[in-house]
């Protein structure tokens, strides 16, 4: 499904990143600064690796030794951002219904899909509500219906929930990997969390200062104790 | 009341006065003038002629001035300071230079006015050329304005409409656009306000005809020679004209959208 190996750097930090994903939800765990970030929005094409090729799918995205760039736009990839990024002059509707409006879809077929996602993720009451009057459960929701209502090949979510509660957290969390699960749709989720990692993700890889230091099923990857949040140190 | 609650008391009284007092007067005296006046034709035709050109001015600054904000907001090049230099150069230039500068440049012996010319297109001294002279002091306003809106509309919403299917365009007309627009009617109110109390410039450029060039400033100078009952028409115009401005620009939405 997605295959890549990118570098990139910075001042004083080099990212290295070698991954394979399959049909599979994998966690990408790390702390803040590892580069877990960067290597989600190098797979959205919003950060240009310096070196390396991506691959999703049947189609190269990001070739630098081919001059392969794909632009974020055709890669039909869902982000969900940390900062969830809804538009806040758009209200709850019009949010989830943006990127089908872009595509030029008739009206009727709109109102169809996003009515349908708005049911699925219990938003239906919330039509006509700005982002600015939703709770952060709500809000996560919002995001996650607007990026998969386009149906992307795969779902990129960076900490999404980083700006939740402990317990709507856990809400939400599952809500997310049953939505995951019935859509059957291949995901990376970013998080420093590792009961985030362990509930949600089939895969965890470890990502430390740039680089993947091991890729294993979550109950292999460090025994969770209850409660207490993983740290790398 | 100790002795510096006592300066701010007295400074903040004193400066509304210094302030007041001038605008004050012009409303005293001219109800001693005639309404007739307001009606007289050369008065009528540079009311005319200032919103006419105003408005037009500012449109083109509008048209011409937004992309150049964004590029401005956006763009990381070590040529993007140069370009902000360059843009705010009219802001601090005295309006009779900018005024000389534009004639060097697009009179009849101007650099490129003579090539101008000699295509059959002459432009000082034409109602043209008050719109280019207003054009050219007002930009800046509306730039600045835009600029700090657009700068304060996140990357992130803009990442957003990309991985949605969003071309660059569409992204700027849908997302960055609208989240920027109180400040760009900010802008618009103020280049506006500029450019329909310009003076300076359109006298150098455009000169002073009736009925052509002779905006409300311009004419508010030339019937202070003649007929200061005219002059003290005028100046309460634009002095309402100004407060409907400043007005406007309280009404204007000030709504800043939480990161949602």
């Amino acid at each position: 499904m997605l295959d890549l190996s990118i570098t990139k750097r910075f001042p004083g930090f080099r990212l290295n990143v070698q991954l394979k994903l399959g049909r599979e939800i994998l966690a990408l765990l790390g702390e803040n600064g590892s580069g877990k970030s960067t290597t989600l929005k190098a797979i959205a094409g919003l950060v240009t690796p310096d070196e390396g090729y991506i691959r999703i799918g049947n189609t190269l995205a990001f070739h630098s030794e081919l001059g392969i760039n794909i632009p974020p736009q055709k890669r039909s990839i869902g982000f969900v951002f940390q900062e969830l990024a809804l538009f806040p002059h758009l209200n709850v509707y019009e949010n989830i219904a943006f990127g089908l409006k872009v595509r030029g879809y008739s009206r009727a077929r709109i109102g169809e899909e996003v009515n349908a996602i708005m049911q699925a993720l219990g938003l239906a009451e919330l039509r006509y509500h700005m982002p600015c009057e939703l709770s952060g459960g709500q809000k996560q929701r919002v995001a996650l219906a607007r990026a998969l209502v386009v149906k992307p090949r795969l779902l990129l979510m960076d900490e999404p929930f980083s700006a939740l509660d402990l317990r709507t957290r856990q809400e939400v969390r599952e809500q997310v990997r049953d939505i995951l699960k019935t859509l059957n749709i291949p995901a990376i989720i970013v998080t420093h969390d590792y009961e985030d990692a362990a509930i949600l993700a089939d895969r965890i890889c470890v990502l430390s200062n740039g680089r993947i230091k091991s890729q294993k099923p979550p109950s292999a990857t460090m025994p969770p104790l209850p409660g207490v949040v993983y740290s790398l140190s | 009341m100790n002795a510096f609650a006592l300066i701010r008391t007295f400074t903040g009284v004193a400066v509304a006065g210094f302030i007041l007092l001038p605008v004050i007067a012009v409303l005293i005296s001219v109800s001693d003038v005639s309404p007739g006046m307001l009606l007289s034709e050369d008065v009528m035709a540079a009311v005319r002629l200032s919103l006419f050109t105003a408005t037009l001015a500012t449109l083109l600054i509008v048209i011409i001035g937004t992309p150049v904000a964004y590029l401005l907001a956006r763009s990381s090049s070590p040529l993007r300071r140069f370009l902000e230099v360059i843009i705010n150069l009219p802001m601090v230039l005295p309006p009779a230079v900018a005024g000389i500068a534009l004639l060097a440049a697009f009179g009849r012996e101007g650099i490129l006015g003579r090539y101008l010319a000699s295509a059959g297109i002459i432009l000082p001294f034409t109602t043209a050329a008050v719109v280019i002279a207003q054009t050219f002091v007002a930009l800046p306003l509306y730039v600045r304005s835009a600029r700090a809106g657009f700068a304060g509309v996140s990357r992130t919403f803009e990442g957003a409409s990309y991985t949605l299917g969003a071309s660059e365009f569409t992204t700027f007309l849908r997302v960055s656009l609208p989240l920027a627009k109180g400040a760009i009617i900010a802008g618009v109110i103020m280049s506006w306000a500029r450019a329909m109390g310009e003076f300076g410039a359109t006298i150098m450029f455009a000169g002073n005809f009736v009925g052509r060039t002779q905006t409300m400033p311009l004419a508010v100078y030339s019937a202070l020679q003649v007929d200061m009952g005219k002059a003290l028409v005028l100046a309460a115009l634009l002095i309402l004209i100004s407060f409907f401005i400043l007005f406007a620009f309280e009404i204007v939405p000030k709504r800043r959208y939480a990161d949602a």
